[in-house]
C-alpha cells in the first residue's frame, strides 16, 4: 500500500492523472447530477422554509410575518381544538387499522404460501385493491357503507337487522374508513409477509414436527418468530402512512360526520388551502414530522424486546 | 392472472428421501405456516378473494345498470336491461369533462414514466458503476430525502409554484416526480450491481464510453427492473390524488382521481355515473397489473427488503 502510494506520487504522470480525476468527478456527476439536483431542488432544501414559517402568519404569498412561537402556542393550548381532536381521530384509525391489518397479512400470506392449484390467481386476486385509486376505492365503499341502498346494509336486511346509517355516525363512520383500509391495503401486506416467509428455514419446521410439535404450536413457535422483522417492517410503514391518511377520509366522510374522521392531514390541508393560514399549517407539518419521528423511535426501542434477528 | 411465486426456487432444498404418499400432504404440512388443510385453504382463500374484488365485480355491474336498477332493494349482480347510457353521462355532461381527465391523466402519467426512468436510470449507473467525489455523500443525500414526509415539502413548493405562474399548471405533476425520485434509483442502482463488472470492463478496454456502456449493456440488461419501476410509476402517478388536489382548480386540468372526487362532492346519490366513472379510474392499473404482475410483486417485495 504505502509502496504504491510513493510510486504513484513519483509518477510523472501524476498531472495528467489529476486532469483524469476532474475528468471521473465530472463524468460521476453528470450521471447523478439530474436526481441528486431534482431531489435537493423539490425534497431536501422546501423543509427549510417550513421550518422558519412554522414561526410566522403567512398567507402563502405576501412575505411572512414572524410571529415567533405563536402557531406552537396555539396548538398546544388548546386554542385549537381541532388540532387535539385529530390527533386523537389519527390514533383512533392507527391503533384500528395497523394492527388489524397485519394481523390479516400474516393469515392471508400464510394461506396463500402453498403450493396448490390456482393459488397464484388468488393471490393476485387479494392483491388487486392495492394498485386501485383511493378515491375510486373511497367511491365504492362510500357506496357500500351507504344506510339505505348499500350493500351491507342489504345482506343485513336479508337477516332481519336493521343495519346501522354507517357514515352518519362518529363511531361507525370511523370504522368504515378502517375498514376500507384494511380491505385496501390487505394485498400490500399480503406480499410483504409472503416475501419474509420464504425466510423461516424448513429444516427447523420439519425439526418441530418430528419432536410431535401440532400445527399451530409449529406456527406460533416457529414461523412466526422468524416473521417479526418482516412484521416490524409493516409496523413501521404502516404506521407512518396512518398517520398521512387522507385521500380516503376525504371521499368516504369528508372528515365528518361533525368532525368524528376529521384527522391530522384533514387538518392541515384544511389549515393551508381553505384558511391560507399557511404558517400555522406549516408549524402543523413539522409537528407531525417531531411525532413520527418520536414514534418510530419508540417502536424502534420496543422492537428489541421482541423482534428476532437470524 | 398469476402473481409471481415469491418462494425460494427448489434447487435450494437439499434432495430429500421420497416421503409416504399422504393426501393431506405430510410435505406440504410442513411448508412454513401451513396450519390448515389444503380443502379448508381452498375455501378460506376463495372467500378472501371475492371479499376482496367484490366491491369492484359490484362497481364495474352497476357501471352497466338503469338509474332505478342501481338502488333496487334487490339487488341482482347482471345488469338487466343492459346500459350504456352512465358512460354517456360522463362524457356528455358538459360539466365535467370526464375524457379530459383520461386525457390528463394518460399523458402525465406516460411522461412521467419515460422521464423518471431515464433520470433514475442515470443516477443508479452513476451510484453503481461510476467512482468519483461525492458519490457516496450524495448517496446519503438522496436516503434522508426518504425519510422526510411529503408534507414538509409542500407548502413551500405551493408558494413557489404560485409565484411563478405554475399553479394550475401541470408542472408539478410532471417535473418533479421525474426529477426527484429516490426510490426509483435505489431500485435501479440495487439491479445495476447485480450485472457483473466485467462486462464493463470488456467494453472499456475496447475502447467504449460509460454512457455507451450504459446505454447499450446496462440498460438492455435490466430490462425486468425498468420494467418494475415502470408499472410501479404507472400506478402511483395515475391514482395520485393529493397533489392534483392542492395544485389544480381549473377542472379542464384536472386529473381522473380530483375529477372522481369533485364530481361525488356535486352529487354524491348519482351512483350509476359514479360507479362508471370508479370503473373509468380503476381499469387501466388492473390492467397494467394483469399484464405485469410479476413485476409489480417484485418491486412491492423489494420495498420489504430495501
Amino acid at each position: 500500500m504505502t509502496a504504491a502510494q510513493t510510486l504513484r506520487v513519483r509518477d510523472p504522470a501524476t498531472a495528467d492523472q489529476r486532469r483524469g480525476g476532474r475528468r471521473r468527478n465530472l463524468r460521476g456527476w453528470m450521471f447523478i447530477g439530474p436526481v441528486v439536483l431534482g431531489t435537493l431542488l423539490f425534497n431536501v432544501i422546501p423543509v427549510l422554509p417550513t421550518l422558519v414559517t412554522s414561526f410566522t402568519d403567512w398567507d402563502g404569498l405576501a412575505a411572512p410575518k414572524f410571529t415567533g412561537t405563536a402557531n406552537y402556542k396555539e396548538m398546544f393550548s388548546g386554542q385549537d381544538p381541532l388540532f387535539g381532536k385529530s390527533l386523537i381521530n389519527t390514533a383512533i384509525y392507527t391503533i384500528g387499522y395497523v394492527p388489524v391489518g397485519i394481523i390479516i397479512g400474516i393469515a392471508l400470506a400464510v394461506l396463500v404460501n402453498n403450493r396448490l392449484r390456482g393459488m397464484a390467481v388468488i393471490r393476485a386476486l387479494i392483491f388487486l385493491p392495492y394498485v386501485t385509486s383511493l378515491v375510486a376505492v373511497g367511491v365504492v365503499s362510500r357506496w357500500v357503507f351507504s344506510d339505505q341502498y348499500g350493500v351491507i346494509n342489504a345482506v343485513l336486511a336479508s337477516f332481519g337487522i336493521t343495519g346501522p346509517h354507517w357514515l352518519g355516525e362518529p363511531g361507525s363512520a370511523m370504522a368504515a374508513v378502517i375498514v376500507t383500509a384494511i380491505w385496501a391495503n390487505m394485498g400490500f401486506n399480503m406480499i410483504i409477509v409472503l416475501a419474509g416467509l420464504q425466510g423461516v428455514p424448513e429444516t427447523l419446521i420439519e425439526a418441530a414436527t418430528l419432536d410431535g410439535a401440532g400445527r399451530f404450536s409449529r406456527f406460533f413457535h416457529v414461523t412466526l418468530p422468524f416473521l417479526t422483522p418482516t412484521i416490524f417492517l409493516l409496523l413501521i410503514l404502516q404506521t407512518i402512512g396512518s398517520f398521512q391518511v387522507f385521500a380516503l377520509v376525504l371521499v368516504m366522510t369528508g372528515g365528518g360526520p361533525g368532525d368524528g374522521t376529521y384527522v391530522y392531514i384533514y387538518h392541515l390541508w384544511y389549515e393551508a388551502f381553505s384558511l391560507r393560514r399557511m404558517g400555522y399549517a406549516s408549524a402543523l407539518a413539522i409537528v407531525l414530522f417531531v411525532v413520527l419521528l418520536a414514534v418510530t423511535w419508540i417502536q424502534n426501542r420496543l422492537s428489541k424486546r421482541w423482534v428476532f434477528y437470524q | 392472472m398469476t402473481v409471481e411465486d415469491t418462494r425460494a426456487p427448489e434447487r435450494i432444498a437439499p434432495p430429500r428421501p421420497p416421503l409416504p404418499v399422504d393426501d393431506t400432504g405430510d410435505e406440504r404440512r410442513r411448508r412454513a405456516g401451513r396450519i390448515i388443510g389444503p380443502t379448508a385453504t381452498y375455501v378460506v382463500c376463495v372467500l378472501a378473494a371475492l371479499i376482496a374484488i367484490g366491491p369492484f365485480v359490484w362497481m364495474l355491474s352497476s357501471s352497466f345498470k338503469e338509474p332505478g336498477d342501481v338502488i333496487s332493494l334487490t339487488p341482482h349482480l347482471l345488469p338487466n336491461p343492459f346500459t350504456l347510457d352512465n358512460y354517456a353521462y360522463l362524457v356528455n355532461n358538459g360539466v365535467l369533462p370526464f375524457i379530459r381527465f383520461l386525457g390528463n391523466s394518460a399523458y402525465i402519467t406516460v411522461l412521467v414514466i419515460i422521464g423518471r426512468l431515464m433520470v433514475c436510470a442515470l443516477g443508479a449507473y452513476g451510484f453503481a458503476r461510476l467512482q468519483f467525489r461525492g458519490r457516496d455523500a450524495a448517496f446519503g443525500l438522496l436516503l434522508a430525502s426518504l425519510m422526510i414526509p411529503d408534507m414538509l415539502m409542500v407548502l413551500p413548493l405551493y408558494s413557489a409554484y404560485v409565484k411563478a405562474g405554475l399553479i394550475d399548471t401541470h408542472f408539478p405533476l410532471i417535473i418533479p416526480p421525474i426529477v426527484a425520485n429516490t426510490f426509483g434509483t435505489f431500485l435501479l442502482r440495487q439491479f445495476f450491481m447485480t450485472i457483473p463488472k466485467e462486462y464493463d470492463e470488456a467494453a472499456l478496454v475496447d475502447g467504449a464510453s460509460h454512457f455507451r456502456i450504459f446505454v447499450s449493456i446496462i440498460l438492455p440488461l435490466s430490462k425486468p427492473a425498468l420494467a418494475t419501476l415502470a408499472v410501479l410509476t404507472f400506478v402511483n402517478v395515475w391514482n395520485d390524488f393529493f397533489g392534483p388536489l392542492v395544485y389544480l382548480s381549473d377542472v379542464n386540468k384536472f386529473t381522473v382521481p380530483v375529477g372522481l372526487a369533485f364530481f361525488q362532492t356535486q352529487d354524491s346519490t348519482q351512483y350509476g355515473p359514479l360507479m362508471a366513472g370508479a370503473t373509468l379510474a380503476i381499469i387501466p392499473t388492473v390492467l397494467v397489473f394483469v399484464f405485469a404482475q410479476k413485476y409489480f410483486t417484485r418491486g412491492i417485495s423489494m420495498t420489504g427488503i430495501k
